[in-house]
């Protein structure tokens, strides 16, 4: 609708930030394509509030420039940029009106009267809010006062809407919900959305594209899909979702444990020579009787069953490798084999194709 | 059982004395005694001649005066000191500005007499510099002298109020309200001013019921121009011993008093002022 179909909504080129001798935000650049939902996802420290703050303007950074729709705000105030934030704690004005707060941007741009009554009101009426027009905001629930939180940045209509942690301060069952609500609002006002979490499944859940961040860098950008299946550097592959980590050593097409098992490589790692890390994810492990046969396309170790935990709808094993390694293993519950009980030995099977492989040693990225 | 105490204090500190005052305010005195018969002569007296009305009313100015520019000078500190200072740094700035304030009061005012007099600080500059040729005598001895000491005396009285109240303000409201399009000038007027409308209440209640009361100050460096209402009132229970006189005048204080905080009150809740929410 709002969005320019030239050239993308939000560009960080070289962005640097330093605090007090250390950078926390370095040398970032990022293109935000016209209606994309992006997640920047990290932990706490990586500096991904750091680079919202500068794109609403409460920071300035001290190299690179931001581009919003191709016009250069590197320098301008927060009060010059065609940006809306929705903050974490909500950040509502408590001596105004649910409207009033709504209204809030539109009768700083002198929108007249009428006009504003009723983007007011479709704004609430979009976060189903409708109803509480004139209630004060102190009354609302955190879910609700969220929702007024971004219908009061939407209704200005911006060319992005940052996002900083904006669901982190409700609890689970009201963040899924909003999580549904958030993609669907999205997709049915069509601004370009920039994301700030430290919550892998939510960046998941929600984003066309996540950008993971780590000590003030950018460590990988692309789709859910890349980031969980092909993750860059092992801090990725650690940071969503969870990971068995199995030292090796590489050559000619395949990593060795210390006991001698073999792991075989994926194509693309085929030529590593040396000390490895292998990767690979619980879910995508499956458990075999100790004498099956390991398939052309698997990979198989034998392990002995640490514990066995019953989560209702996944079933996790854990698992001790016969050189001291413990892996995990996760599994719906009704297609897991009959399994020996605690104690007893099983091999571990996955693809060759979902084995991730790393240098034994990562080296720091700056 | 909760308001007892409240109520047990309300009767010693205010119901008690007030009601002696009122009293008192209604027999006459003499020069052979108290006359022990009711009478509102005293309050008769009292509209009998403009000049304590108009005592009174100048008295008022005055500490309207003190109360604007106190409040003018404590809104840009104390939002310096609340929102731009650095969290380590507060602590330290707020003893430095209230370090003196740990000095008696009257000390604190006749430390102004050796920079105002005559041959005072003031006019030893202004001289040397060529400024002026005679020394200035309108620094002393005068309601500006009243006023402007007291504005100092009272500082804090209207600072913390409001320093108080900004504290509380989240700096995401202020970033919020950037974020949609308020110029620093906006941001003023539409949060920080109504957010802080509290402690600007309360600060100027304070303070300004400490001016109109005051009586201290403008003997010592008021001059006879400089006089307030308190100084007549303490007259008559000093030197001239007409207390049902004085306790007349104080009736008037009072009255007046209490009809400014009404006013200011009318404007912002009183509970929003003493329990901020």
């Amino acid at each position: 609708m709002t969005a320019s179909i030239d050239g993308p909504d939000l560009e960080f080129s070289g962005v640097t930030k330093i605090f007090s001798g250390r950078a926390v935000v370095r040398r970032v650049s990022l293109t935000v394509q016209p209606g994309e939902f992006i997640a920047v996802l990290g932990p706490s420290g990586s500096g991904k509030s750091t680079l919202l703050k500068i794109a609403a303007g409460f920071e300035f950074p001290d190299e690179g420039c931001i581009l919003l729709r191709g016009k250069d705000v590197t320098t301008e105030p927060p009060y010059r940029r065609n940006v809306n934030t929705v903050f974490q704690s909500y950040a509502l004005f408590p001596h105004m009106s649910v409207a009033d707060n709504v209204a809030y941007g539109l009768r700083r741009k002198k929108v007249p009267q009428t006009e504003i009554a009723h983007k007011v009101k479709e704004a609430l009426a979009l976060v189903g809010l409708h109803r509480f027009w004139d209630n004060s905001p102190t009354t609302l629930s955190g879910g609700e006062q969220q929702r007024v939180a971004l219908a009061r940045a939407l209704v200005n209509r911006p060319a992005v809407l940052l996002l900083d942690e904006p669901l982190s301060a409700l609890d689970l069952k009201i963040r899924r919900r909003m999580q549904i609500e958030l993609k669907r609002i999205h997709q049915e006002v069509g601004t370009t959305f920039l994301f700030v979490t430290h919550d892998q499944e939510e960046a998941l859940v929600m984003a066309d594209r996540i950008v993971v961040m780590r000590e003030g860098a950018l460590e990988q950008v692309g789709t859910a899909r890349e980031i969980y299946d092909a993750p860059v550097t092992p801090f990725v592959a650690d940071f969503v979702g969870e990971l068995n980590w199995l030292d090796a050593n590489a050559s000619s097409g395949a990593a060795i444990l210390s006991d001698g098992a073999q792991i075989k490589l994926p194509e693309a790692s085929q030529h590593r020579r040396g000390p490895v890390r292998i990767g690979f994810r619980p879910e995508k492990m499956r458990l075999a009787p100790i004498d099956a046969v390991i398939g052309p396309q698997d990979n198989g170790v034998r392990a002995t069953i640490t514990s066995v935990t019953f989560q209702g709808p996944i079933t996790t094993v854990d698992l001790r490798l016969t050189d001291g390694m413990i892996v995990r293993c996760q599994s719906s519950a009704t297609d897991t084999i009959e399994l020996p009980e605690k104690g007893g030995t099983v091999l571990c099977l996955w693809q060759i194709g979902s084995t991730l492989v790393f240098d034994a040693s990562p080296t720091e990225q700056t | 059982m909760q308001v007892g105490p409240a109520v047990a204090l309300f009767l010693v500190f205010l119901a008690a004395p007030l009601t002696v005052t009122i009293g008192m305010s209604l027999f006459r005195t003499t020069i052979f005694g108290v006359d022990w018969t009711l009478t509102l002569a005293n309050y008769a007296k009292f509209f009998s001649e403009w000049l304590y009305t108009d005592l009174l009313l100048k008295s008022l100015r005055m500490a309207a005066t003190i109360t604007v520019v106190v409040i003018l000078i404590s809104f840009p500190v104390a939002f310096w000191l609340a929102k731009i200072v650095r969290p380590g740094w507060k602590i330290t700035l707020l003893l430095l500005i209230f370090a003196p304030y740990w000095v008696s009061y009257v000390i604190r005012t006749y430390a102004w007499m050796p920079l105002l007099g005559r041959t005072g600080v003031v006019n030893y500059v202004l001289m040397s510099l060529g400024i002026i040729d005679a020394p200035l005598d309108v620094l002393l001895f005068n309601e500006f002298s009243v006023q402007l000491v007291m504005v100092y005396i009272f500082l804090p009285f209207g600072m913390v109020p409001l320093y108080l109240s900004m504290d509380r303000i989240d700096d995401n409201l202020l970033r919020a309200a950037a974020d949609l399009g308020s110029t620093p000038a906006s941001i003023f007027r539409h949060i920080v001013l109504p957010l802080s409308a509290p402690g600007l209440a309360g600060g100027t209640i304070t303070v300004f019921v400490l001016a109109i009361g005051s009586y201290v100050t403008p003997r010592l460096v008021g001059g006879p121009s400089g006089i307030m209402f308190g100084n007549l009132i303490a007259d008559q229970f000093g030197a001239s011993f007409n207390w049902s006189w004085g306790a007349t005048l104080s009736i008037f204080l009072v009255t007046a008093t209490l009809a400014i905080v009404a006013l200011i009150s009318s404007r912002v809740s009183l509970n929003r002022i003493f329990l901020q929410p």
